[in-house]
C-alpha cells in the first residue's frame, strides 16, 4: 500500500484517541471492573 | 534481546501487583485508563492496565456510539507503526501459551490461513454483536485468559469462592481445560483461532509500516519458514498471522525474508516493495 495512506491512516488513529479522551473514554475505561469482572472470573 | 527475556520482561511491567494475588483484590488506579494493546485480563490481581476486548464490549454495550474511539485508535496506532510486535514480545496471554507448548507431545501443525473466519467469528459475534444484543460482556464470558490469569488466582487466594459460583464458571473451565490441551499440541491455538486483538490487527495490517516481507525472486518455497513458525503462519505465501517473532528470518536458505519494525529492519531481502 502506497505510504501516504499509511500516513493517513496514522492520523486518524490520533484523531481517534484524541476523540476517545475528549468523549472521556479513558475514565470510562478505569470504572468497567463491575461490567467485565463478573465474566472474567466467571463468578 | 533474546524474545523469551522481553516476555517475561513484559509479563512484570504490565502485572506489577504480585502482592495482590494475596490479598485477593484488583489495582483501580489510574494506570487502568490505559489499554495495553495485549491481552492481559482486567480482573487480574496484578494487572496495572485495561483490556482492550472488555473496554470494546463496554462501549458497544453501553456508548451511543456502540464504539469505543480510544481504544480502536490506539490499537491502530499501535498496529501502523509496530505490526503486531506486542503480540510475538508483549502479550502475557502468548508468553502462557509459549510455555504450555513446551511440555513434550505430538505437535500439530495447521496453516493458519485457515483461521481468518474462526477469528472474525469470535469478533463479530462474540465482541460486538451480542455484547449489543444483550448488554453482557460475552467474550469475557468465554476468555480463558480471564481463568487462568483471573479465576484461578482468585480461587488459590480464598478457596471458599467456589461455595457461590454460577453455571458459567463450570462452562469458563471446560473452555479452559479445552484451550489447555490444544495448547500443548498446537502453537498459540488462542492466538490463531481466537484472539479478537490479533484479528483487529491483522484487519489493519494493509496500513501498517512495519511487517514482514518475502522477496519473491530468492525465495524457493522450501516451506522452512512455515515449519518454525509459532503461530503456523506461511510467510512465503501471506503475511497474514505473522506475529514479527523473527524465527523464520534465522531459517530461511535463501535470506529472502525481512521484518521491518518501523525504522529498523531484520533480515536480508529489500524492502521497498512492503
Amino acid at each position: 500500500m502506497k505510504s501516504y495512506k499509511k500516513v493517513i491512516f496514522l492520523i486518524f488513529s490520533v484523531i481517534f484517541i484524541l476523540f476517545g479522551i475528549y468523549l472521556n473514554e479513558p475514565f470510562t475505561i478505569k470504572q468497567i471492573g463491575s461490567f467485565l469482572c463478573h465474566g472474567c472470573l466467571g463468578f | 534481546m533474546k524474545r523469551i527475556i522481553m516476555q517475561i520482561l513484559s509479563f512484570f511491567t504490565i502485572n506489577p501487583h504480585l502482592k495482590n494475588y494475596l490479598v485477593p483484590e484488583l489495582y483501580q488506579g489510574s494506570l487502568k485508563k490505559i489499554c495495553i494493546p495485549s491481552l492481559n485480563c482486567w480482573s487480574c490481581p496484578a494487572a496495572s492496565f485495561s483490556c482492550p476486548i472488555g473496554a470494546i464490549q463496554n462501549f458497544v454495550s453501553y456508548s451511543k456510539y456502540l464504539l469505543s474511539f480510544y481504544t480502536i485508535g490506539t490499537l491502530a496506532i499501535v498496529m501502523s507503526l509496530t505490526g503486531r510486535f506486542f503480540c510475538g514480545f508483549v502479550c502475557p496471554f502468548g508468553f502462557l501459551q509459549d510455555i504450555i507448548h513446551k511440555i513434550p507431545a505430538k505437535k500439530v501443525k495447521i496453516d493458519t490461513n485457515k483461521s481468518k473466519f474462526s477469528q472474525y467469528f469470535f469478533l463479530i459475534i462474540f465482541v460486538f454483536f451480542l455484547p449489543w444484543l444483550t448488554g453482557e460482556p460475552w467474550f469475557s464470558k468465554i476468555c480463558p485468559s480471564g481463568f487462568f490469569l483471573a479465576s484461578i488466582p482468585f480461587i488459590i487466594a480464598d478457596i471458599s469462592i467456589l461455595n457461590n459460583v454460577s453455571y458459567f464458571f463450570y462452562i469458563k473451565t471446560v473452555i479452559a481445560t479445552i484451550f489447555f490441551y490444544s495448547a500443548i499440541k498446537i502453537s498459540r491455538p488462542f492466538c490463531q483461532y481466537v484472539c479478537p486483538i490479533g484479528t483487529i490487527f491483522e484487519t489493519f495490517r494493509p496500513f501498517s509500516f512495519s511487517g514482514i516481507k518475502v522477496d519473491k525472486d530468492k525465495c524457493i518455497k522450501c516451506k522452512k519458514c512455515f515449519r518454525v513458525c509459532i503461530m503456523d503462519a506461511s510467510p512465503y505465501k501471506s503475511p497474514y498471522n505473522c506475529i514479527q517473532c523473527g524465527k523464520c528470518i534465522k531459517e530461511c536458505p535463501t535470506k529472502a525474508l525481512t521484518i521491518k519494525y518501523l525504522f529498523y529492519s531484520y533480515g536480508d531481502a529489500s524492502y521497498e516493495k512492503l
